[in-house]
């Protein structure tokens, strides 16, 4: 820990960063001032005050208590998409690395096959043919991501199946789900939490893109995407109810991004050019 | 050689076409909601709705739907839109010069500020410059499309001024003949300068916004590419024999380290298709990505399917002729 703050002064600067969305996901609804849903139609649009930090949107509720509330959902839909991303995908990588052949050759194919389709653009389809709430869009964006830690393990299942005391463990007498569990999956962990570090900014972006479309979170839960996109028609009038939730959602994203390129030169600082 | 490199890729782009049709076909059949019940309305009888279902292919079983639906496909039949009321083919059609133009702008953007930022930054590594550079691409990766569209149109419409409210062109002006369907090339073409430019105008905010994530994207990899580069013994060697930085740096790196560059060009694509779908709609930019959204919201499954199909087709093209385009260029991906 010591170490990966000391090797720049950014990291420390994106920990705290991290530290406080994390909390403001576990505590933000408590630690609110206001109710997040609460309406109050005499107190609509109010630009930023004392009592209201971020302003008021168009149903009169605090800005400032929906943004820190809003954290909840994008770190709780961060979780469920990337536990069964990760879980899903590095056990198909796993299985088409370690046998090789028809079933590889099937299972890639399969991958290919999500990977044809622009993220969002799968993304939207899938959430529009489940019907528009949370669950299908977590559903919708697992889909899209575990093709990506399919080719990741797998591929990284392959180059470890050359070394030598994976080649001595076989000699052994291992079977392939020993290898898997005993010796692979420690060396796979520095690349997958690097990956899964990068890849909760941009589930947190995703998930805020497709609500702002209509097809995830419905009102009036507090998600920036959503409030992004209630705040289209006051653009002009009341430019508060656009700005926070999409500096939020700027600042989370950007966050996990920085922790990513942290950990990756951290880790492993040959990783730092193969992906951009 | 090389015909059957280019062959053995076309036979490849084939097959995933087909699967991509199996794939927008499962998605439009698992929909939960009954469309031809939808479409007639709540107060519809039982009778109205199954002569609809008839009417839109949604009766027998699903390989009969399967089979009907890929002979409609061949035949350059997407089906009819519920909201429009039109075929979704000719919906499509009138749609996509607008997001083709838009992606084409966007991409150019990208390409002539991500390349120069992305080799300045390798070059001068570590100065402020570089930091900067960095800075840019995270934050470029970081920032929503559809916040920096918002914050965009109050800048740029609202407080300034400066910019169009959103369209194509200004009301009263009348689109130039259409050729391409792409009106800035049209409008110089037939020599409206007056056209041409309010188109110019009509783009530029749009193209910008789209191009943020793509722009970052290129100074990443351009950074690292080069940094990878100058690594070389062949830039020592060309230091050595006396040559300026500057020299070593435009003559001999850049030309190596811009094709990974290329291979992410296919990528890429499919970035600005995603981003055209949230910034179409906020800035009125009459494209597939406005017709896409409206179609979600609306539950129009035969032209959200229409689009995903063809958007999955380009891009999977896409990526087919960079991939060619690379193997020709080197000579050692052909074989893989």
């Amino acid at each position: 820990m010591s170490r990966f703050l000391r090797q720049s002064r950014l990291n420390g600067l994106t920990l705290g960063l991290v530290v406080v969305i994390l909390l403001a996901a576990l505590l933000g609804e408590v630690a609110a001032p206001h109710s997040p849903r609460k309406q109050n139609l005499a107190n609509r649009l109010q630009p930023p005050s004392a009592e209201h930090w971020f302003g008021t949107d168009d149903y009169g509720r605090d800005i400032f208590s929906r943004v820190l509330s809003g954290a909840r959902i994008s770190i709780q839909v961060a979780a469920v998409v990337l536990g069964i991303a990760v879980t899903l995908g590095t056990l198909i990588g796993a299985v088409a690395g370690l046998l090789g052949g028809w079933v590889d050759a099937v299972l890639m194919r399969l991958t290919d096959l999500f990977l044809a389709f622009p993220a969002l653009v799968l993304a939207s389809a899938i959430g529009a043919a489940l019907g528009s709430n949370l669950t299908n869009t977590m559903l919708a964006l697992s889909m899209v991501y575990w093709p990506w830690y399919a080719r990741l393990a797998r591929g990284q299942v392959m180059a470890l199946s050359q070394r030598d005391f994976v080649q001595a463990a076989r000699a052994l007498g291992m079977s392939d789900a020993s290898i898997l569990r005993r010796h692979m999956l420690r060396n796979i962990l520095p690349i997958l939490l690097v990956q899964i570090s990068l890849d909760v900014g941009y589930v947190i972006l995703y998930t805020s893109a497709l609500s702002f479309l209509g097809l995830g979170a419905q009102r009036p839960e507090p998600e920036w995407g959503l409030m992004l996109n209630d705040s289209r028609r006051f653009v002009q009038t009341a430019p508060w109810t656009m700005f926070y939730p999409g500096l939020a959602l700027t600042l989370a994203v950007l966050a996990f991004n920085l922790l990513g390129d942290g950990l990756r030169d951290y880790l492993d600082p040959r990783l730092r050019s193969q992906r951009a | 050689m090389i015909a059957q490199f280019v062959l053995r890729r076309l036979l490849g782009l084939l097959a995933v076409l087909a699967a991509i049709s199996v794939m927008t076909f499962v998605l439009a059949r698992v929909v939960p909601k009954d469309p031809a019940r939808l479409i007639a309305g709540p107060r519809a009888n039982q009778q109205a709705v199954e002569a609809l279902r008839e009417r839109l292919g949604l009766n027998g079983t699903i390989v009969e739907q399967y089979v009907r639906y890929i002979g409609g496909l061949l035949r350059g039949d997407l089906g009819l839109s519920f909201s429009t009321k039109r075929p979704v083919l000719q919906d499509i059609r009138t749609f996509l010069p607008a997001t083709a133009e838009l992606t084409i702008a966007a991409l150019l953007i990208s390409l002539l500020l991500g390349l120069p930022i992305g080799i300045a930054s390798a070059a001068w590594k570590d100065s402020p410059l570089d930091y900067a550079g960095r800075f840019l691409s995270t934050l470029g990766l970081s920032l929503p499309p559809f916040w920096v569209a918002l914050v965009g149109q109050l800048a740029g419409y609202y407080l300034l001024s400066l910019l169009p409210v959103g369209g194509r062109l200004s009301q009263g002006m009348p689109p130039p003949p259409t050729l391409t369907g792409f009106y800035v090339l049209d409008s110089a073409l037939a020599g409206r300068w007056a056209t041409l430019a309010d188109a110019l105008w009509h783009l530029l905010l749009p193209a910008f916004v789209l191009s943020f994530g793509v722009v970052a994207v290129f100074v990443r990899i351009t950074r690292a590419s080069m940094l990878d580069v100058l690594g070389h013994d062949y830039i020592r060697v060309a230091r050595a024999k006396g040559l300026t930085y500057r020299v070593v740096v435009l003559r001999h790196a850049v030309r190596n380290a811009l094709t990974p560059v290329l291979t992410i060009l296919g990528l890429q694509v499919g970035l600005l298709m995603s981003g055209s779908f949230l910034i179409e709609s906020i800035l009125q930019w009459p494209g597939l990505g406005l017709y896409a959204a409206n179609a979600l919201l609306a539950a129009d499954y035969n032209a959200t399917m229409g689009v995903t199909l063809v958007l999955a087709t380009i891009y999977t093209a896409a990526n087919a002729l960079v991939d060619v385009a690379y193997g020709l260029a080197d000579p050692r991906l052909r074989a893989a």
